[in-house]
């Protein structure tokens, strides 16, 4: 590996907080993309982040005209993503598969409004640039430590629920009649996602989000049988995409998020024929 | 005093405008055996949907041995006709039966030991024991309805709903079904629901018609039904001389 890479590793702390952010990432999303794939709500949870931006554009326009704390593009980020969650997710309780154009609606509402007030308030367009593809090299400690919070909510209840999310994810009917809070679960497990949305969106950006929730979940999906093992291959997945795109965007001075979708996507292709040469070779040797 | 299994008084249901159920009043006797027949869009899934509790009547009242379908919904033991999963769903089927336990889960989500040892027990009755560890996309379907009905038998409930149970399955897999209403038959409540005659008509306490109401009816009546192209028979059913 390039020396000057480990050099800066040791001596930037721009370069340090971007990786340990990129990793923070990686747990969530591994355990979180797990449930999504698991869940069949990938396209749910796509609609949710760029819809997201819609947050982020309303409290930044609030906070340049009233320099109000409350109103930053974090807080923005998280309530949006619980409001959208929610609609989404009602919807789709309630008319299971016709939620199709909602979710496309509650994408472009989301996305509209965000472009909008970020662009007529002055001086935010960088900050669209960066929610849009995300700018890890900005993440300051307040951040990491809030970002590290989060992580731990979201291990916290995964740890605790795992069981009853694989319920809910599997046969929703057995769940209720098992006795399990279904539609609370079904609720709960999408705010952690929502929440899981936001880390990732400090990571990678709105537009690639779905790329690191989800494919080191799928590429997991394709080689483990049960869902447990599946989410500890994607967040050991996660983290090494994170290393690896931190690494090759450092070499060849590329933006970090897009470089980590990258290799993922190419790993996700790469896996699919490489299943098919593991499940045809043992039966080859057993035919020789 | 003893409640009967399920009791409906007068119950209606609709989809916005479209009424699937009106006035359906019946009782069903514990442990009786009981086959709920009609033609698709009779409304047999509102009325299954109704007995566990999913959907509620607009009107009209219905108890599970004496009290609310929601929080008598432990009683039951549901086998669907076929369950809908992706088959890269990473479960195995240890765990896809172990579901059937689901509501001995303790807060922390821990499974108790006991857990384990039941769904191995059952594993073994139903002949599955060696396949545990296998992908429950993996599976035959006749495997994958035996897991079904181990899981809905798991926590002993004191209600079987079968849900069109022998619709599209091979012969071994419908023996299975009339195996387990054998063995069941006099110990648990059974419900099965159908839109195709079978000889089981005649092991039935009663066979109800599902046709936007429920009414009991008698044989000769169901060949008539038959005649008139409202359902057909999958077994020898109606003799016609």
């Amino acid at each position: 590996m390039n020396d000057s890479f480990w050099a800066a590793l040791t001596s930037n702390p721009f370069l340090q907080m971007a990786l340990f952010a990129a990793l923070l990432a990686s747990i969530a999303s591994g355990v979180m993309g797990s449930y999504t794939v698991a869940k069949r709500v990938v396209f749910i949870s796509g609609s949710i982040a760029h819809a997201v931006l819609g947050g982020i554009g309303i409290a930044i326009y609030l906070h340049y005209y009233t320099l109000s704390p409350l109103f930053s593009p974090l807080t923005g980020a998280i309530a949006s993503a619980f409001f959208f969650g929610f609609i989404i997710g009602w919807m789709h309780l309630k008319y299971k598969q016709r939620v199709d154009s909602v979710i496309a609606a509650i994408w472009s509402i989301g996305m509209a409004i965000g472009v909008i007030l970020i662009s007529i308030t002055p001086g935010s367009n960088a900050e669209l640039m960066n929610f849009l593809f995300g700018n890890l090299l900005w993440a300051s400690h307040r951040e990491l430590y809030l970002l590290g919070i989060l992580n731990i909510i979201i291990l916290f209840s995964s740890i605790i629920l795992h069981k009853r999310f694989l319920a809910i994810c599997f046969d929703e009917i057995n769940a209720y009649l098992q006795k399990q809070p279904v539609v609370f679960l079904y609720f709960f497990l999408l705010s952690l996602i929502c929440l899981t949305i936001v880390i990732l969106i400090q990571v990678i950006g709105a537009i690639l989000v779905i790329s690191m929730l989800c494919l080191p979940a799928a590429i997991a999906n394709i080689f483990t049988r049960s869902l447990s093992k599946m989410i500890y291959v994607a967040i050991f997945l996660s983290c090494i995409m994170s290393f690896i795109g931190t690494y090759i965007s450092y070499l060849f001075n590329w933006p970090i998020g897009a470089t980590i979708a990258l290799i993922t996507t190419c790993l996700y292709f790469l896996s699919l024929p490489l299943k098919q040469v593991l499940v045809s070779y043992p039966q080859k040797t057993k035919e020789d | 005093m003893t409640f009967p299994a399920i009791e409906l008084n007068d119950v209606s249901f609709n989809y916005d405008r479209n009424e699937a159920l009106k006035d359906v009043s019946f009782a069903l006797k514990e442990h009786g055996f009981y086959i709920f027949l009609g033609p698709n869009g009779g409304g047999k899934t509102t009325l299954v949907k109704l007995i566990m509790g999913i959907i509620s009547p607009k009107s009209g009242s219905l108890t599970v041995h004496g009290g609310h379908p929601k929080i008598r919904r432990n009683h039951f033991g549901y086998i669907p006709q076929k369950l809908h999963f992706d088959p890269m769903f990473p479960l195995s089927l240890f765990d896809f039966v172990r579901q059937g336990l689901l509501s001995e889960l303790p807060w922390h989500g821990i499974w108790p030991n006991h857990t384990f040892d039941q769904t191995k027990i059952i594993l073994k009755k139903f002949n599955l024991e060696n396949l545990g560890s296998r992908s429950i996309g993996e599976l035959s379907g006749g495997q994958l309805q035996r897991a079904i009905i181990a899981r809905a038998l798991l926590s002993d409930p004191d209600i079987l709903i079968l849900d069109e149970p022998l619709s599209g399955l091979d012969h071994a897999s419908a023996k299975n079904i009339i195996r387990l209403i054998d063995e069941m038959k006099g110990k648990k409540t059974i419900i099965l629901i159908t839109h195709v005659i079978t000889h089981l008509l005649k092991k039935a306490d009663k066979v109800f018609m599902v046709e936007k109401t429920v009414f009991p009816i008698k044989e000769d009546a169901i060949c008539k039904h038959m005649e008139l192209g409202l359902f057909h028979s999958e077994e020898e059913g109606c003799n016609h001389e």
